[in-house]
């Protein structure tokens, strides 16, 4: 019985990442498609809000602490509000109101096939190089064994290289600003 | 004359950004009444914006970056910015004729025109994917909410809701294409690009950066109308107010091109250009016979041009098709083509806004854009029917006006990549003749048809005036092209390194 325990820890070790790796990925995939075809529409939000923070799992397995926690407090706990409380406020709509025709779903393919074509076809000739170890090499964790994590270094682009872009959101912000102050005033006299 | 030194960069869109605040300030502190100032102060900016331009930027002066190189300020930045000054100013002028019919909130209205132009000014000079981005996203969103800006009626809010919606696809077609760039080459600036390209020494780059090239280019096909990417194109043009779908042509048109002229330029090299030319070729023929047949049976004036925008798109692509096979690859092919497209552009800006404001004023009067509305129109104001029909002559080409120069242009750069080109020329000819068939259908009701109303509709002395000076803008370009075509050709040669 101990052995048996021992073997499957040492397997765990081996192909525990591969494992939860595929399950998350398994979980946003399935969780995309039920928002799509879901015929409830707070089913599709709920469905929505599995698939973002499988989402940020996924960008925390790849290293990316920040962007997994500005995954989850902008997606899940931001964005899902928003839609919620739009799915709430919109209850004058028929609950069931959503029909799938046929037409719809050869549009779809239509569209979705050829996408995929070409990324299965770009993945499928493309050498990945695999960063995290060479990174590890270039740059132990500091004393302590404490990874550093990106959070410090996406500060320090944001304020250098990307200082631009990153100021420049402002202004984008500031016309979203005044067109939802429009829209929502709408246009009586 | 350079008034702005190492700000260069930044000067007009420093200018704009602050002028569309003052517009938005002087709105809050204008009584209801005097309403007419926020058009004056918009109108001001603009008019500032195009001296600017025109006369306060150098054209051949050195490459000039700032922000550690996210922008950029070449020749070919500063024709494309005063092509955007230009559109700009156009736009506010026939903003100005149509906010009489714009129930409140004119401040927003002129707001978002100078804040798109904003965006236009930083698109045509980023030099990294993100800058990009968010420049381009500052265009989108303020046309977006301008096109759905007369809430009250049904048309103008779903041309808003089909650009939102088709535009997040397009924005998205564009991240997810600079994340695989970035993947492949490991850098977000358009040099790391090229040094990247130019370190595989004429080797084929990988399928990873092809497919990130694939998909930035298909979300900037959103922009420029191009088959497959089209669909938005003519609702949106006939459900917008009329300015703002002027603006739309041509801003999203050149803001689009701008910014795939940038990638090519970036990218076209040995390794590369084979796959372009025939990417661009096949696209120039979808989209050029797309847009001219299916204006044919058209009876609406805005989404007859919505659909001629999609076949000038289509011509405007056989510029970069002219990249050229690699046997006869040629960089000045390649430059006169990117040449041709920057003049084509500033002439498309002059002779859309010439068709626009006809149909803004005749709009405005009648309440009506369909075809058949405009039948005599030549007896009741024959100064809307002479401009209307100088610009759709524009639109077709017809010697000496501007539209055929552009035309002229862009298919000796065809003609200059030798046999592989003979096809794509073949095309642009045929669609010539069908453009010239229905632009000069609505010619025949203006001129031939009696009027329905045979009232006449007044036109003001300004506005006359305004009609004049595109009339005559037209003329000029078409008879004496030669200072544009050198600035043009100057810029084009600078991007793509061709010394002379």
């Amino acid at each position: 019985m101990a052995e048996l325990l021992g073997k499957l820890t040492a397997a765990m070790g081996t192909y525990g990442p591969a494992v939860l790796f595929y399950g998350v990925a398994g979980l946003v995939l399935a969780s995309a498609a039920y928002a799509v075809v879901a015929k409830k529409i707070d089913h599709s939000a709920f469905s929505l809000m599995a698939c973002f923070t499988g989402v940020a799992a996924l960008y925390a397995m790849l290293g990316s602490d920040f962007l997994a926690v500005t995954q989850v407090i902008v997606y899940v706990g931001g964005i899902m509000i928003l839609i919620v409380f739009g799915v709430l406020l919109t209850d004058r709509l028929p609950v069931e109101y959503r029909q799938i025709s046929r037409e719809t779903v050869v549009q779809g393919l239509a569209v979705a096939v050829p996408v995929m074509a070409a990324l299965v076809w770009a993945a499928a000739g493309t050498s990945w190089p695999v960063v995290a170890e060479a990174a590890a090499a270039a740059a132990p964790p500091a004393a302590g064994g404490t990874d550093p994590g990106t959070t410090a270094a996406i500060g320090k682009l944001l304020l250098t290289d990307y200082l631009f872009p990153f100021e420049f959101a402002s202004v984008l912000l500031l016309v979203a600003l005044v067109g939802a102050a429009r829209m929502a005033r709408g246009g009586a006299k | 004359m350079d008034i702005a030194g190492p700000f260069a960069p930044v000067l007009l869109e420093t200018l704009s950004a602050c002028g569309a605040g003052a517009v938005l300030l002087v709105d809050l502190f204008t009584p209801e009444a005097r309403k007419s100032r926020v058009g004056a102060a918009s109108l001001a900016v603009t008019a500032i914006l195009f001296l600017a331009a025109w006369f306060g930027m150098e054209a051949g002066g050195e490459t000039a970056t700032l922000f550690g190189g996210s922008l950029v300020l070449d020749g070919m930045a500063v024709f494309l910015k005063r092509t955007f000054a230009t559109a700009g100013l156009l736009a506010v002028l026939a903003a100005i004729r149509y906010e009489d019919r714009l129930p409140r909130g004119r401040g927003e209205f002129h707001f978002l025109l100078l804040s798109a132009l904003t965006g236009m000014f930083l698109v045509s000079s980023v030099g990294d994917l993100m800058s990009m981005f968010v420049s381009l996203e500052l265009v989108t969103l303020s046309f977006f909410i301008l096109a759905a800006f007369r809430r009250e009626r049904p048309e103008s809010v779903e041309a808003g809701l089909k650009l939102l919606v088709l535009g997040s696809l397009a924005a998205a077609f564009v991240l997810f294409g600079t994340a695989f760039l970035y993947g492949a080459t490991g850098d977000l600036t358009f040099a790391g690009l090229r040094d990247h390209l130019a370190s595989l020494r004429g080797a084929p780059p990988s399928r990873d950066l092809l497919l990130g090239l694939l998909f930035v280019l298909l979300g900037l096909g959103f922009k420029i109308g191009m088959v497959p990417m089209q669909v938005w194109v003519p609702d949106v043009y006939q459900g917008a107010p009329a300015p703002v779908t002027a603006f739309l042509a041509v801003g999203s048109k050149a803001a689009g091109f701008a910014l795939v002229l940038r990638l090519v330029t970036t990218v076209a090299g040995p390794g590369t250009k084979d796959s372009l030319q025939l990417l661009f070729t096949a696209l120039a023929f979808a989209t050029l016979f797309y847009g001219n047949l299916a204006a044919i049976p058209q009876t609406n004036v805005k989404r007859l041009l919505g659909y001629s925008s999609i076949g000038h798109c289509g011509y405007l692509l056989m510029g970069l098709a002219a990249l050229g096979p690699a046997s006869y690859y040629d960089e000045s092919a390649a430059a006169s083509g990117a040449a041709a497209i920057l003049f084509y552009l500033l002439a498309y800006a002059l002779t859309t806004f010439g068709a626009f404001l006809v149909v803004i004023l005749f709009s405005a009067a009648t309440g009506s854009d369909e075809m058949d509305d405009y039948a005599g129109l030549s007896r009741r104001s024959p100064l809307l029917a002479a401009s209307l029909t100088v610009a759709l002559l524009s639109l077709a080409g017809v010697p000496p006006l501007a539209g055929f120069f552009g035309k002229f242009m862009l298919m000796r750069s065809v003609a200059l990549t030798g046999p592989a080109g003979f096809g794509l020329l073949v095309a642009g000819a045929v669609n010539v003749v069908i453009g010239l068939y229905y632009y000069l259908c609505l010619v025949k009701r203006m001129y031939v048809h009696p009027p329905k109303d045979a009232s006449p509709l007044p036109v003001t002395g300004p506005t006359a005036a305004l009609l004049y000076a595109l009339t005559a803008a037209l003329l000029i370009l078409g008879i004496f092209p030669g200072a544009f075509v050198t600035l043009a050709s100057d810029a084009a040669r600078a991007a793509f390194g061709v010394g002379g």
